[in-house]
């Protein structure tokens, strides 16, 4: 190995590179391993859960609600929306309602006048991240008639991989 | 003294020089232009023309996405190299970081290649991609739907015959640069390798919490 003039500072050097490095990785490793053992609630479609801000209530006789999660702010969130009405279609007895998220203020029920979903809440309490653990927006969580968590479905779901 | 002349009196070492930097810049605008065809594919391929279309946000268009992806991905590169000089100089050894950052670049191809491969495999799914899995990501040979993968199965998707050249590659270009043996650089690569995958796969465990991944 070729050497440029060297003193023991050199290996202080790697030492405090792999120091540096060993260090943030266990700092991520702690924030990964106390968020992984975090036992999440499972979700469950109550309307005194949320603000409605229009549309129908929950427990009626549907067999299945999509809710889709979304950000005001979020920019895909619009089109994710469009693919799970879309994936509607095919499935007679679904509804879809949005459930809008981290966001401190609800933007105006009319602003989605036209989006064609059948209910709007708002989640004041922060309670699709902070209780059921869920933090990607334009997800569709799938709900039974009667409220019952069944399954979530990626943003984007319908789109062939 | 005619122009001519004075050009030719040039010291030799600039005129290699010159010729070597012209020929770098020439490196990687080629490497640019190909990671930014292939960038541009995937995101045409992944709907991201449609996704921005019905987004309420300004209008961005492919293509300036596209500058930014290869921008970023020629600063993670820089970044590799600065990390590999600073270990390498605090073991007292010579290592030049452009001549080694011209070096990843070049090998940079092979993940743009892979890429390119994916792409096709994903498109044509049932023997093409259990035939490239092993050469361009075990992901392939995965099967079910959206949403349905682990975040350690995404981070450690692109292994495959390839993300194995390209280590070993980076490794030699380590060890020509250091002028010594090439255990310790590969050693060096490997473990680099493995931490990336292991903190992308922390960090998308974090970012998605109870959601499944898109």
């Amino acid at each position: 190995m070729r050497h440029v003039t060297g003193a023991w500072f050199r290996w202080v050097g790697s030492a405090a590179l792999v120091v540096a490095c060993a260090g943030a990785l266990i700092v991520l490793g702690v924030l990964w391993r106390r968020d992984r053992a975090r036992v999440w609630e499972e979700p469950r479609f109550r309307a005194q859960q949320f603000v409605r801000l229009a549309g129908s209530e929950s427990n009626d006789k549907s067999r299945e609600w999509w809710l889709v999660a979304v950000n005001p702010r979020c920019p895909h969130c619009s089109q994710h929306l469009a693919h799970t009405l879309v994936a509607r279609r095919a499935q007679p007895g679904v509804r879809v309602g949005i459930l809008l998220v981290d966001t401190p203020k609800p933007p105006a029920a009319e602003s989605f006048a036209n989006v064609g979903v059948d209910g709007l809440w708002w989640d004041e309490r922060e309670t699709w991240r902070r209780r059921w653990g869920h933090r990607i927006y334009g997800e569709t969580m799938v709900f039974d008639g009667g409220g019952r968590y069944l399954r979530t479905l990626p943003p984007g779901f319908d789109r062939p991989r | 003294m005619p122009h001519a002349q004075t050009w030719n009196a040039a010291p030799p070492t600039f005129r290699r020089r010159w010729n070597r930097n012209a020929q770098a810049a020439l490196g990687f605008a080629a490497v640019a232009l190909v990671w930014g065809v292939i960038t541009r594919q995937v995101f045409m391929g992944a709907g991201v023309d449609e996704t921005l279309a019905g987004a309420e946000v300004p209008d961005i268009p492919v293509t300036l996405l596209t500058v930014a992806s290869v921008a970023g991905r020629f600063t993670g590169l820089a970044l590799e190299a600065a990390f590999y000089l600073a270990w390498w100089r605090s073991w007292g050894a010579a290592f030049r970081f452009g001549r080694f950052f011209a070096w990843i670049a070049g090998l940079s191809l092979i993940d743009a290649w892979a890429l390119g491969l994916r792409s096709i495999a994903r498109e044509h799914g049932g023997a093409v991609a259990t035939w490239l899995a092993p050469v361009v990501g075990i992901d392939l040979w995965r099967d079910g739907p959206a949403g349905s993968a682990s975040s350690l199965e995404l981070a450690f998707a692109t292994l495959g015959l390839t993300t194995l050249a390209r280590i070993g590659l980076t490794a030699h270009a380590q060890a020509r640069e250091t002028g010594g043996r090439l255990w310790k650089p590969l050693l060096l690569t490997s473990v680099l390798w493995l931490v990336c995958r292991v903190v992308t796969w922390w960090t998308l465990d974090l970012a998605r919490g109870a959601s499944p991944m898109p």
